[in-house]
């Protein structure tokens, strides 16, 4: 192995991540109810895929989830960004009040983090409000570049089931290749086996 | 309803029924008899698709009737001699359709599918979805060995449907049953199925 990654907790990560319509955001403490409002704007949408809204949910346990969610970040075993749209042009670090300047769109991030190969699976949702607009494909472009650039990742991965044809659309504009699809390897929220899609990119 | 028991089968009147299915597009619900106006907006947008098939569209049924048909429908299921869910799109939470098993032999666990879609909603794959969902519900839950469909061998619609969802073509039937609307002729229908 050429050059070994120090170990994670000391590796530098921005706290944001600007791309041309999007800045994401390292998690902070507060952000609960804007989350909690746009998962209830959305549940329809993230029902059929998504087994965290099949769990009773509130602002405040999207609140602890989000306070865990910045504990796992901190320790580099989740890494989670929540999204948001910036109405200004390009990026300035400093802004004014965050609820002023932008809304909230999703969250993505990195749900298995392996170090050891530098192998990273992307995941995401969106509020069903901002979808149609492409900011899901240019979050994992820009979480994509930041795993190969800053991670020095050797691999990107998104898996979704395979009925799941808007996250599969996301994966195929944003580059990603169709490795394969496990049979019955993932149940469904509705309690069945369902087939996995499984996409990747590596660095050229 | 008797049902030989056997050690490895579930008693039907055991087997669970979720409330909800959820699809990319879709949510099967258990039908309320709430359900009953929509279930009659839904069948007066679409005489003109459902005529050629269905017997019961041929006198259409009132709002009323149809309220009627949940309440029945609700039973059924409680008896185990249906499985019913209505479709509600995701976009909207408007009412779709209905599938479901109406035929059922608990014994050979063998079950017939049926259904229809709102005629201001096809080309979308919502039936496909609904198709999908209700197979794995029979074979995951309600231990199905062969789900099967019939459909007059003209209803181009029906037979693309069979086909995407994964359905083999076993046969045709022919003038297995009288047309819908012509007493006087006979029909062909083809027998679809996915066994387990």
């Amino acid at each position: 192995m050429s050059n070994p990654l120090p170990n994670p907790i000391l590796l530098e990560i921005p706290e944001e991540l600007f791309s041309e319509r999007l800045v994401l955001k390292m998690p902070r403490a507060g952000r609960g109810p804007i989350i909690f409002e746009a998962i209830e704007a959305s549940l329809d949408e993230l029902r059929p895929f998504m087994s965290f809204v099949h769990v009773p949910i509130s602002a405040e346990i999207c609140e602890i989830d989000l306070r865990r969610d910045f504990a796992a970040y901190i320790l580099r075993e989740r890494i989670t960004f929540q999204i948001f749209s910036r109405s200004s042009a390009k990026s300035t670090p400093i802004q004014a009040s965050e609820q002023s300047l932008e809304q909230f769109v999703g969250e993505i991030g990195f749900r298995r983090l392996n170090w050891e190969l530098a192998k990273f699976e992307i995941s995401y949702w969106l509020d069903s409000r901002q979808a149609g607009k492409g900011f899901m494909t240019e979050a994992v472009h820009t979480i994509t570049q930041f795993a190969f650039e800053t991670l020095k990742a050797k691999r990107v991965e998104i898996r979704c089931d395979s009925r799941n044809t808007r996250s599969r659309k996301v994966a195929e504009r944003s580059g990603f290749t169709l490795e394969g699809i496990l049979k019955n390897n993932i149940a469904n929220t509705n309690g069945f086996p369902a087939d996995e899609c499984v996409y990747a990119r590596v660095p050229k | 309803m008797c049902v030989r028991s056997s050690a490895k089968m579930k008693n039907p009147h055991l087997l669970e029924l979720p409330s909800e299915l959820y699809s990319q597009n879709l949510v099967l619900r258990l039908p309320l008899v709430a359900h009953g106006k929509a279930m009659f907006d839904s069948i007066q947008a679409s005489l003109l698709e459902l005529k050629p098939w269905m017997d019961w569209a041929q006198n259409p049924p009132s709002q009323a009737e149809c309220e009627l048909e949940c309440h029945s429908e609700i039973e059924r299921i409680a008896a185990h001699t249906a499985v019913i869910y209505h479709l509600f799109s995701l976009e909207g939470g408007v009412f779709v359709g209905e599938i479901g098993f109406s035929v059922i032999d608990w014994q050979a666990r063998s079950f017939e599918l049926r259904g229809w879609v709102d005629s201001r909603y096809t080309q979308k794959g919502l039936m496909t979805e609904a198709v999908n969902s209700l197979c794995d519900l029979a074979f995951e839950t309600l231990e199905a060995k062969r789900v099967f469909m019939l459909c007059d061998k003209r209803n181009s619609a029906a037979i693309r449907l069979a086909k995407k969802s994964g359905f083999l073509l076993e046969g045709i039937l022919e003038k297995s049953l009288q047309d819908v609307r012509d007493s006087s002729l006979w029909l062909d229908r083809c027998v679809f199925a996915r066994v387990n």
